[in-house]
């Protein structure tokens, strides 16, 4: 399989990674970032980069798509390139200023997770769209990996000039390999600016997979970042929101839905910045089995933002007895001028709701799957990318109707 | 024809009594009505018989057409032909009266594609507003848009029985008048007329939905019946006859039920400004 060559600057970065690694301290779940999830667990030295790619899984891409990009293995093996004036997508090997660009928001690697992405570098692609320009398709990046103790760490750069806007969804799968999968994802968003981001993650229930999104909003920007996830055996998204601008807004957007003995672990951030500055945050997620989810959040409100508007929602549905959702909201202001609010909740299908549904005849579990659909349609209706809902929403309904029958449920 | 039989009812919440022995039987074409003081155990009866989660039957047996309903879950009591319009309909964030009622329709055999076309027929008759049956259940209705709405799904769903819980509380003059109609008009069915068992306070409700047979309840039991002359003779002397000093019965353990959806949307979090964290399982 062809892939795209990678430039020396990024060997240089794994070089370098690799020797960092020796003398950083691995992850604990004693550090607050980590506490309540598995990475104690997690052996970061076991996995290591494949030589090349193998796998050869059929691309999953969209009907209308201003471009598409496939990985595979952690290896770039095909970019269908933009036809759009305004719209490149590219390898950081092919783009003028990749080397300044790695890493600008992210900052050098400072801890383990981050010198394991980089030792483990290989692809990374650079979304770019020119001033003022309104990309009507989205972007899609397709992720497949399937190899034995393999490590594969996409690295995805989306920037937006001013006045552009951009949707950009990223497909994440994996085969049944035991892996690790380590991406890390920049979004600039410059003035005026307007870009949707959207991870579909359904990898493999061997595939270890940590995450790390990063949005810096400019003036009057608005930047979603959306995940919707169902895979993995324990899968951790980290999402800052940065809000830079003054005026800048930005949403934080997940449903989740975790099965058999999966962990789900999210850790946000909303940091504000500038002035009169808003952020949303809606976490929505189900866990049944003996699955577990961990929602933590911080708003932080900087003494430099008057004016904040920043709110946080986690609600978790708790749909069978071992299963466990974790939700630790926080709050951080120092600004007097600012309306915040966090609200979280752990709960099980309401049982007057559920009677309702049930006294008109609608079977139990039926009703059920109406009153968990429902549950999530709040979230799905608002991610960015309209034309994956209805794939979103059965995804939800299959997986549900999969727990069920496991449990013996259906009528 | 049809027919509901209660024999001898006793039932109660977390052990306490509140169904004392009740016994009545509902025909088809029949419209029984319940009055009562409040805080009766009135609806009470309405959700033992529905099936109601919550509550404890000690003894006693309801059947539908020789049917034993408390072996039932509530979905199949009312596939079995029981209606139960509430007092308070549950919001239910998410799932529409469409979907619902096409949830029904499919595990009831009946054609779901046709199950449109009667909701929209039957929303226009009794004046539900068309854009209020693919929103969310109940959710920021009015008193007489919930109202109405239950009484849509009556007509949908076309059961033998009805029980109506207090269906003239929160209800404007118009959309009784309308609900009590379409409902008088079931029941005068000439192919399948319904039985209506209505649990009310006053007897406003029977302007138009005409009683056969008026039931006198307090203190968890039916302290006498008649036809509806006993229902003109109960707003003019009232219920102080029956009632004794004991205190208020439990009678709605339903909206004890918490609500961990807690469909929030961001417009309701500006009203949430100095809530602090809620449900969080560490504090």
């Amino acid at each position: 399989m062809s892939t795209v060559e990678t430039p020396d600057w990024q060997a240089d970065i794994r070089v370098a990674a690799a020797s960092q690694l020796a003398e950083l301290d691995p992850p604990s779940d004693e550090l607050e970032v980590w506490r309540y999830s598995r990475i104690n667990d997690v052996e970061l030295d076991r996995f290591s980069r494949p030589p090349s790619a193998v796998s050869d899984a059929d691309p999953q891409g969209l009907a209308d798509a201003a471009a598409t990009v496939v990985i595979r293995d952690g290896f770039i093996t095909d970019v269908t390139p933009s036809a759009i004036d305004g719209l490149t997508v590219s390898s950081a090997a092919d783009h003028p200023d990749g080397q300044s660009l790695y890493a600008q928001l992210r900052g050098s690697a400072d801890d383990a997770v981050a010198a394991q992405h980089d030792a483990g570098l290989e692809a990374v692609i650079i979304v770019d769209v020119a001033r003022g320009t309104h990309i009507a398709h989205p972007v899609v990046i397709d992720n497949y990996s399937d190899v034995e103790d393999g490590l594969v760490a996409p690295h995805t750069i989306i920037r937006c000039a001013n006045g552009g806007s951009v949707n950009v969804v990223e497909r994440r799968r994996s085969g049944d390999t035991t892996q690790l999968v380590l991406p890390t994802v920049e979004i600039h968003a410059a003035a005026d600016a307007r870009i949707g981001y959207l991870i579909v993650q359904e990898l493999g229930r061997n595939t270890t997979s940590l995450e790390h999104l990063i949005g810096e909003v400019g003036q009057q920007a608005h930047v979603t970042i959306a995940v919707a996830a169902f895979g993995g055996s324990y899968a951790r998204t980290r999402a800052d929101l940065r809000l830079v601008g003054r005026g800048s807004s930005g949403d934080l957007l997940s449903a989740f839905f975790g099965d058999s003995d999966q962990m789900l672990d999210f850790r946000t951030f909303q940091d504000h910045l500038a002035p009169d500055t808003t952020s949303n945050l809606l976490f929505k997620g189900a866990v049944t089995g003996a699955a577990q989810s961990v929602y933590s959040g911080l708003i932080r409100v900087d003494e430099t933002a008057p004016g904040t508007n920043a709110f946080q929602t986690n609600r978790n549905l708790k749909l069978s007895e071992d299963a466990w959702a974790y939700s630790v909201p926080n709050l951080e202001i120092e600004q007097n001028q600012v309306s915040c609010s966090h609200a979280s909740t752990v709960g099980e299908i309401d049982e007057a709701q559920q009677f309702y549904l049930e006294s008109r005849g609608v079977p139990t579990d039926v009703a059920e799957q109406l009153l968990v659909s429902g549950f999530f349609a709040e979230v799905i209706g608002q991610l960015p990318i309209p034309e994956l809902h209805a794939e979103l929403q059965q995804r939800i309904d299959a997986a549900l109707a999969a727990d069920r029958e496991l449990q013996g449920k259906t009528s | 024809m049809s027919e509901l039989v209660v024999t001898d009812l006793h039932a109660g919440v977390a052990g306490r009594k509140i169904l004392k022995g009740v016994s009545l039987t509902v025909r088809s074409g029949e419209v029984h009505a319940v009055m009562g003081p409040n805080g009766s155990g009135k609806s009470t009866l309405s959700h033992v018989i529905t099936g109601k989660p919550g509550y404890e039957v000690t003894s006693g047996s309801v059947t539908l057409d020789g049917v034993d309903l408390l072996s039932l879950p509530a979905w199949e009591r009312a596939r079995a032909g029981l209606f139960l319009a509430m007092q308070y309909p549950t919001a239910v964030p998410g799932v529409s009266l469409e979907a619902m009622l096409t949830a029904s329709a499919v595990a009831g055999d009946r054609d779901s594609d046709s199950i449109r076309a009667e909701i929209h027929a039957e929303a226009k008759r009794i004046g539900l507003a068309e854009a209020l049956i693919s929103r969310p259940l109940n959710v920021d209705l009015s008193g007489g848009e919930k109202k109405r709405n239950e009484t849509v799904q009556l007509g949908v769903l076309r059961p033998r029985i009805a029980i109506l819980d207090e269906i003239d509380s929160g209800l404007d003059v118009d959309a009784m008048k309308a609900v009590t109609s379409r409902i008088e008009e079931a029941t005068n069915d000439e192919e399948a007329p319904l039985g209506v068992l209505a649990i009310t306070h006053y007897k406003r409700l029977f302007e138009e939905l005409k009683p056969d047979h008026v039931h006198v309840f307090a203190q968890g039991v039916i302290q006498t019946s008649g036809g509806a002359e006993l229902a003109e003779e109960l707003e003019r002397t009232g219920y102080g006859e029956w009632t004794s000093d004991e205190e208020p019965e439990e009678s709605d353990v339903a909206e004890a039920f918490h609500d961990p959806f807690g469909e929030a949307t961001f417009a309701d979090h500006l009203k949430l400004h100095e809530s602090g964290p809620t449900g969080n399982i560490f504090e």
